[in-house]
């Protein structure tokens, strides 16, 4: 066990010093050691409280940069998101706008429009109606009319004058009374003209079929009967070969009959027969068919 | 066009306070109207 000073001193000094002085001496020197182990104490807590407060402001310090490193991320990501929301909005906001501004405008600017035309159309009509229009266009047309048919008639003022007028229509009823007689006397002209062709062709006839025989004479009337002068000089003489040229084949083909009866009764001859109503074909054959194309 | 194109002129000279244009292009509107009214009832026939 440790020794107090008190017991050291008294063992050391031999009970040279007193109780009083001993105790004195023990006081003093705790005292003074107390004050040093308070003071060294002090310095040792002082000295451990700045290691500590070093310690901890590095530590804060890099706690704080820390801390504002990731704080600045996470704001700049906020402000990213915040910037993209907003973007985002604002181009609503012009789409919405511009919409607006072409389609609703435009709608509000064609029933603007519709709504003035037809406020104008219903002014207008109690101002103007549509009958007091279509009486002025009417006459104004009839005034037109009347203008023209004026300078196409040639019809003046002065023709409005009653006296005037009636000299006129005189004049026109004695035109169309003169147009008709002539009309009516040349339709009479025409008919004499073709009695006289008809009895000058029919003298013609006669007289150059007054040298004939009965039975000319009919055939020569019937084939040119109703015909014009000039036909009946350029056909008579064509006429008249063929009624001759006819009456020939005839006595040809009676005397070919009368020759075969004889020949039958006497002897028995192998003849051609002949018949009357075909009419013998000739070298002529042309002409004899046309000849028969004529009689009918 | 041209008919609207004058109801948005008129519109905009009111808007404006510019009256003498203004007027000068309600005059043109209601002239073109009667113009066609009348070539509608000038087409009818007269008898």
């Amino acid at each position: 066990m440790k020794k107090g000073i008190k017991e050291i001193l008294k063992e050391q000094t031999k009970d040279l010093l007193s109780e009083d002085s001993l105790n004195a001496i023990e006081e003093a020197f705790e005292t003074v050691v107390e004050k040093r182990v308070h003071e060294k104490t002090q310095l040792q807590v002082e000295a451990a409280l700045v290691q500590q407060d070093e310690d901890y402001s590095n530590k804060l310090e890099a706690l704080l940069e820390k801390i504002d490193i990731d704080m600045t991320q996470k704001l700049e990501r906020v402000v990213e998101a915040i910037d993209r929301d907003r973007a985002h909005k604002l181009q609503q906001v012009i789409k919405k706008y511009e919409r607006a501004l072409n389609e609703e405008a435009s709608d509000y600017k064609r029933d603007l429009e519709t709504n003035i035309s037809k406020f104008l159309d219903v002014y207008l009509e109690q101002i103007a109606p549509d009958s007091l229009i279509k009486e002025a266009v009417n006459n104004k047309r009839a005034v037109n009319v009347l203008s023209e048919l004026r300078s196409f008639l040639a019809v003046n003022e002065a023709l409005s004058k009653d006296s005037i007028r009636e000299a006129v229509l005189d004049g026109k009823r004695q035109l169309t009374e003169s147009s008709n007689e002539a009309n009516e006397w040349k339709q009479k002209a025409l008919a004499l003209e073709n009695k006289l062709a008809k009895t000058a062709a029919n003298l013609l006839l006669e007289q150059k079929t007054s040298t004939m025989s009965e039975d000319k004479r009919k055939y020569m009337k019937k084939v040119l009967n109703g015909k014009s002068v000039g036909q009946i000089n350029e056909n008579f003489d064509y006429v008249s070969d063929l009624f001759d040229s006819e009456r020939r084949n005839e006595k040809k083909v009676l005397k070919e009959q009368a020759k075969t009866r004889l020949a039958s009764k006497n002897v028995q001859v192998v003849e051609e027969k002949v018949e009357p109503s075909q009419p013998k074909r000739t070298g002529n054959s042309l002409t004899d068919l046309y000849i028969s194309e004529l009689k009918r | 066009m041209r008919r609207n194109k004058k109801y948005s002129l008129f519109v905009k000279c009111v808007a404006e306070k510019n009256l003498s244009q203004a007027h000068k292009y309600l005059q043109q509107i209601v002239e073109g109207k009667l113009r066609n009214k009348i070539q509608k009832f000038a087409k009818e026939p007269l008898f």
